[in-house]
């Protein structure tokens, strides 16, 4: 098992268009994370505050400007051939937008077990057994193999998404805002059944939202971000209490568990608006 | 005058596969939020267009009678003149080749307001909801903004129309923490200083805590629970209401 760590990495983008050369927009600063297997980590912060950035360098889809990632110790951008191929079977990620991440045209099995026809040495027989156990370990059924895309439900189709992701079975699966589009019921019901995958198997997750309740259900340590930094990195214990104003903020945006006891409703007011 | 309950008795929407709605009646009071809970494809969504007579193609508005304070109306009278809509993903309401000022100003030209009137009550709206770059907002088209100041904007939009209800499709879905919380004081300020009457289409029991004043339940396209928010929190009947309260307790509840 090996180790992904972020080693001082900045990353940034230019702004502007074809039209208009912009600015430079600094996103990502000074950041060093160490991922280790088995543990699941949130990635809290609000919109903007660079997360899904940091996970498209941790997949190693883009370089950083400055600084490394680092799988196993080696650069995850010098790498080529096998040790590439193993650094992609060790990383996946899923993202929050389902429909727009499968081939319309095809089986709901066809994409599943797309990572198996590419980074494993499976045949096909192989390959459609573990779809079929893939669909069930999501809490799909083997009749969902042979649909497309457009005839599942927008929470069915997340759970092939996240069974795509574990096919290969990652060390780490990077789940970005992966959870946000669906009800909470199936939002507990996927985290439960990932759960368990970790203790089985030891798969690291990276849950990046800004659902603080999620974090605090699901993962061991949180790492929250702002405006491009890490500014707190903390087990998720009992009273999960942040330091940083940005966690307390999110901390108070919480939605409230029961109904505030109101007092007995004013008159309606005939007020105009 | 303008009423302050407005009704909708045995809604019925049907699509290809039969009933997808089925004899739904709904009730806003000015001033009260009602929340209108059920898991995905339960038809609450549905409900919430069919009261507008807004449905995609393909399904069929069957039956409904709208009122006001007992008096008999058609879709078209509510519509934007009684109740605005707003939808979960803010970005596709707008008209992607226009900015924010020329939605706002063709809204308020609806209602007879141009001119310099019309910059002032744009000005006092976008305040309203706290969007403080006036300037920059006005001047922005919808992909130059955040989802959460688009929501904003949808709300300044039903301000400007001075609808007395608001129809709101899981409005905050898609909005980070913060801004789903900022989103909600502002929905329930404006209940209490404009008697804003709300329908709150939601799957989130947290929002349903936080703003609810009623809930209607519904299951495969029919009302199953009626209770006032207290109640509901309390002993919930519906097995729909039981399982949406149970995942919202545990995820609520401290690390187990």
């Amino acid at each position: 098992m090996s180790q992904l760590d972020i080693c001082q990495v900045a990353h940034g983008y230019r702004t502007g268009g074809l039209l208009r050369r912009g600015g430079w927009l600094q996103v990502l600063d000074g950041i060093d994370l160490t991922l280790s297997v088995g543990q699941s980590v949130g990635l809290l912060g609000s919109s903007g505050s660079g997360k899904s950035t940091l996970a498209r360098l941790l997949l190693g889809l883009e370089k950083p400007r400055q600084g490394q990632v680092r799988f196993a110790g080696q650069d995850v951008s010098q790498l080529r051939g096998e040790p590439a191929r193993e650094f992609q079977r060790a990383v996946q990620l899923v993202l929050q937008d389902a429909p727009s991440a499968f081939n319309p045209q095809r089986s709901i099995a066809w994409s599943i077990a797309e990572p198996l026809r590419h980074l494993s040495q499976m045949n096909q027989a192989a390959q459609h057994k573990r779809v079929l156990q893939l669909l069930e370990q999501m809490g799909l059924r083997a009749e969902h193999a042979e649909r497309l895309p457009h005839q599942l439900s927008g929470g069915q189709l997340q759970r092939a998404n996240i069974a795509r992701a574990l096919a290969i079975s990652p060390q780490w699966v990077v789940l970005d805002e992966a959870l946000s589009n669906l009800d909470r019921v199936l939002q507990l019901q996927l985290l439960q059944r990932l759960d368990a995958l970790r203790r089985e198997t030891g798969t690291g997750f990276v849950l990046i939202s800004h659902d603080l309740s999620l974090v605090r259900y699901f993962c061991q340590r949180v790492v929250l971000m702002s405006e491009g930094r890490i500014v707190e990195d903390r087990p998720v214990d009992q009273a999960l209490a942040f330091e940083h104003p940005v966690g307390q903020q999110l901390q108070r945006a919480m939605l409230p568990e029961r109904p505030k006891q109101r007092l007995p409703a004013a008159q309606p007011a005939t007020a105009q608006a | 005058m303008v009423g302050s309950i407005l009704q909708v008795r045995g809604l019925c929407i049907e699509g290809r596969s039969g009933l997808l709605v089925d004899d739904v009646d709904l009730q806003l009071r000015r001033g009260e939020v009602c929340a209108l809970v059920g898991s995905s494809g339960s038809g609450k969504s549905l409900s919430c267009l069919g009261l507008l007579d807004l449905l995609p193609g393909g399904l069929v508005r069957r039956q409904g009678q709208l009122s006001l304070d007992g008096q008999p109306l058609h879709p078209n009278q509510v519509r934007g003149r009684l109740a605005s809509l707003i939808l979960q993903n803010p970005r596709s309401a707008f008209n992607p080749v226009r900015d924010m000022a020329s939605h706002g100003l063709e809204t308020l030209k609806l209602r007879g307001i141009t001119g310099a009137a019309a910059r002032q009550r744009l000005d006092e709206c976008l305040d309203a909801v706290g969007l403080s770059e006036r300037q920059r907002v006005l001047q922005s088209f919808a992909f130059q903004l955040s989802g959460g100041m688009l929501q904003r904007m949808m709300i300044a939009l039903a301000l400007m129309a001075e609808t007395p209800f608001l129809l709101a499709d899981e409005p905050t879905s898609d909005l980070d923490a913060l801004s789903q919380a900022r989103f909600l004081d502002l929905l329930m300020q404006l209940v209490e200083q404009h008697a804003l009457g709300v329908l709150l289409v939601t799957h989130d029991m947290g929002v349903v805590a936080r703003c609810a004043d009623h809930v209607v339940v519904m299951e495969a396209g029919r009302i199953v629970e009626r209770q006032s928010v207290q109640g509901l929190f309390d002993s919930p009947a519906s097995s729909s209401a039981r399982t949406l309260l149970e995942a919202h307790q545990i995820l609520g509840r401290r690390h187990p």
